[in-house]
């Protein structure tokens, strides 16, 4: 995972926090996408994160740390969007979804699957097949060890097979 | 054989990412400004809340606030200086080749063993650092260093400052650039890092080199140790194998000088020292697409992209990830316009309370209606950017500050109820984008003495002029 140009973020100004952001913007939305699965709720996503990485960024202590630090922001919008939506939205559109976008049928039974995980299993499956991440990489974003986040990946490969 | 469910993520992977790769950059500009204007609109709002009914800090955060932080206000204890010994072993220099990918300077250091070998280190409390080698140019600084987590909890290292018999070199843009996730690194585990500064051109550094390293420990969110030591490193490595030109030649775009002070290429870089001359009638933002060329008879070299280094409105140095070009017959830097502005044109004036621009650069800045209510004393710019590829994400840039018709300066409040923000695509084939921009003088400002002048210090006007300057010819300009 590259590393962002940063310096101090607490003195930043916006145009220069803008431009850190933006170095990062595209692996972001590329992660919000895999969430939320189309282009609106993704740039919303990436928004969202934009700001509240604007409001948090005077605690973020470690500026060198500021791409695992947005991913994680990102991610966690991400399962706020998802959760708001499922109350809101009735599992049945599944289906009227799949007819309009004309999805094949494993990637309906993909995207159902998912949405079964465990979060913690989702992230890493998420990060690793769609941002093609280390294990290495996806333990410092997640915050856990690295053999976490393996035990982590095996179960929610075999959790995804099981729903398959 | 994949598995299905690994057959159809890697599958799906695939679909993702060619949606991913379609979007226009400048969708994803203008969502992260408007992120960035929705932030500043909450913190207004919550500072609002905050003094309005008395509420405790914590409770307004809980409102805000749904993501673990990183940590809270550190407890910091005075640096300690301390010595170096020896590394256990010495350093294999190839562990930080992946690091080279980020910085040509790095990737010829090694490249062409010019890296310093130091194998010093420093240990506290479980923590160690081993300096591997180290770089210098005379221009930017370089520190390999390795960080070892011997302790049980979450932990990394901070480099705080760099300096030469106490003359720092600069932070903005100091970095260490690793090619890990994060700079975490977990108990047990091992970081590869390179350290990087620029130095202040105008100041004297000298003699051996002194690090100051914060160690931050994840767990209790306090720096657990503060050090300082001193390793065996002067300002410039290859003073004796730099090429320095002083071309006295001068770029000209729309009847515009910037001034080639001085080409320098060092083992790691090539630098381009440019001036703006003080007689110009503009204000210079920006060189549009610069590029360095060298030519050898038919043969023809381009080093594209440059970082820079030090750009304010008077200067500004382009560093080219090359060193040789100089070898070639001849060196020129061409661009294809420079973005700038008539310095006295540098304002944006405005009547408040009939919401008209008075006066602007150019016709393309309007004042619009919001899609929204706005407070009073708010209003939304409109801009239109033309040539909007070569901007790049350059965005207008105001005055935190604005003055009245009297002459009185005052500051300029966060958005509070304007949520449009940021570029929006166009969609037309001429190449153009749309800026909002809010603007908060505050409600008081309807009372003051008309009109309110705002300063700009940063406009797309853009002039593409592709033009070129010589820089380094064989028949010696040194």
């Amino acid at each position: 995972m590259k590393k962002a140009n940063v310096a101090s973020l607490d003195v930043m100004d916006e145009e220069a926090f803008f431009r850190a952001i933006a170095g990062e913007q595209r692996k972001l939305y590329s992660i919000a996408f895999s969430y939320m699965r189309n282009e609106t709720d993704a740039l919303e996503i990436v928004q969202e994160a934009a700001c509240r990485a604007w409001m948090k960024r005077k605690k973020l202590k470690n500026e060198q740390a500021f791409v695992p630090w947005l991913i994680r922001i990102t991610i966690n919008c991400c399962m706020d969007e998802l959760r708001r939506k499922k109350r809101v939205v009735p599992t049945d559109t599944f289906k009227e979804e799949a007819v309009q976008e004309m999805k094949s049928s494993d990637k309906i039974d993909l995207e159902r699957a998912m949405a079964k995980l465990k979060k913690k299993y989702r992230h890493v499956v998420m990060l690793k097949y769609y941002q093609d991440m280390t294990t290495a990489d996806i333990a410092k974003v997640l915050q856990k060890p690295e053999g976490t986040v393996k035990s982590w990946l095996r179960e929610g490969l075999k959790q995804l097979r099981k729903y398959l | 054989m994949l598995e299905k469910e690994q057959r159809i993520l890697a599958q799906d992977s695939d679909d993702i990412s060619k949606k991913v790769h379609d979007l226009p950059e400048m969708k994803l500009s203008t969502a992260v400004r408007r992120g960035m204007l929705q932030g500043r609109n909450r913190e207004m709002r919550r500072r609002k809340l905050f003094y309005g009914i008395g509420a405790i800090a914590v409770g307004a955060a809980a409102i805000m606030i749904t993501i673990s932080s990183l940590g809270v206000a550190p407890k910091e204890k005075p640096y300690e200086l301390v010595q170096t010994t020896r590394s256990p072993q010495p350093a294999n220099f190839e562990s930080f080749r992946p690091i080279a990918a980020q910085d040509q300077g790095i990737a010829a250091a090694l490249d062409q063993g010019l890296v310093k070998r130091i194998d010093q280190s420093v240990e506290k409390n479980g923590f160690r650092i081993d300096i591997a080698g180290v770089f210098t140019d005379g221009r930017k600084a370089y520190i390999m260093y390795s960080a070892h987590n011997q302790t049980d909890h979450t932990a990394y290292p901070l480099v705080e400052s760099l300096n030469f018999g106490g003359v720092e070199a600069s932070h903005f843009r100091a970095q260490s650039k690793h090619a890990m996730g994060s700079n975490m690194l977990m108990p047990g585990q091992t970081g590869y890092y390179v350290y990087t500064a620029n130095f202040v051109p105008s100041a004297s550094y000298k003699g051996d080199a002194t690090l100051a390293v914060k160690i931050w420990d994840s767990t209790t969110n306090e720096y657990r140790d503060q050090l300082k030591f001193t390793i065996p490193l002067e300002p410039n490595m290859f003073k004796n194998e730099e090429r320095i030109y002083h071309p006295g030649s001068t770029l000209t775009v729309d009847g515009q000088k910037i001034n080639v002070r001085q080409v320098q290429f060092t083992p790691l870089n090539t630098y381009v020292d440019l001036e703006y001359d003080r007689s110009n009638g503009k204000q210079i933002f920006k060189l549009l697409n610069p590029v360095l060329i060298g030519k050898s008879g038919d043969k023809i070299q381009k080093a594209y992209y440059p970082d820079t280094m030090f750009s304010d409105e008077t200067k500004v140095t382009l560093v080219f990830k090359t060193n040789t070009f100089d070898q070639l017959d001849r060196t020129e830097l061409k661009v294809a316009g420079v973005a700038a502005l008539d310095k006295d044109k540098m304002k944006i004036v405005v009547d408040l309370n009939k919401k008209e621009i008075i006066e602007a650069p150019d016709d393309h800045i309007q004042i619009i209606e919001p899609e929204g209510p706005a407070g009073a004393g708010e209003i939304l710019f409109h801009y239109k950017l033309e040539k909007a590829q070569a901007a790049e994400s350059f965005g207008l840039w105001l005055e935190d500050s604005f003055t009245d018709a009297e002459g009185a300066k005052h500051k300029r409040l966060s958005p509070e109820h304007i949520k449009q923000s940021g570029h929006t695509v166009s969609g037309n084939p001429d190449d153009s984008t749309e800026d909002y921009n809010p603007y908060n003088f505050g409600k008081e400002a309807l009372d003051y003495p008309q009109p309110l002048t705002i300063g700009i210090k940063q406009y797309w006007n853009p002039i593409m002029e592709s033009q070129s300057v010589d820089l380094v010819s064989k028949k010696g300009n040194r």
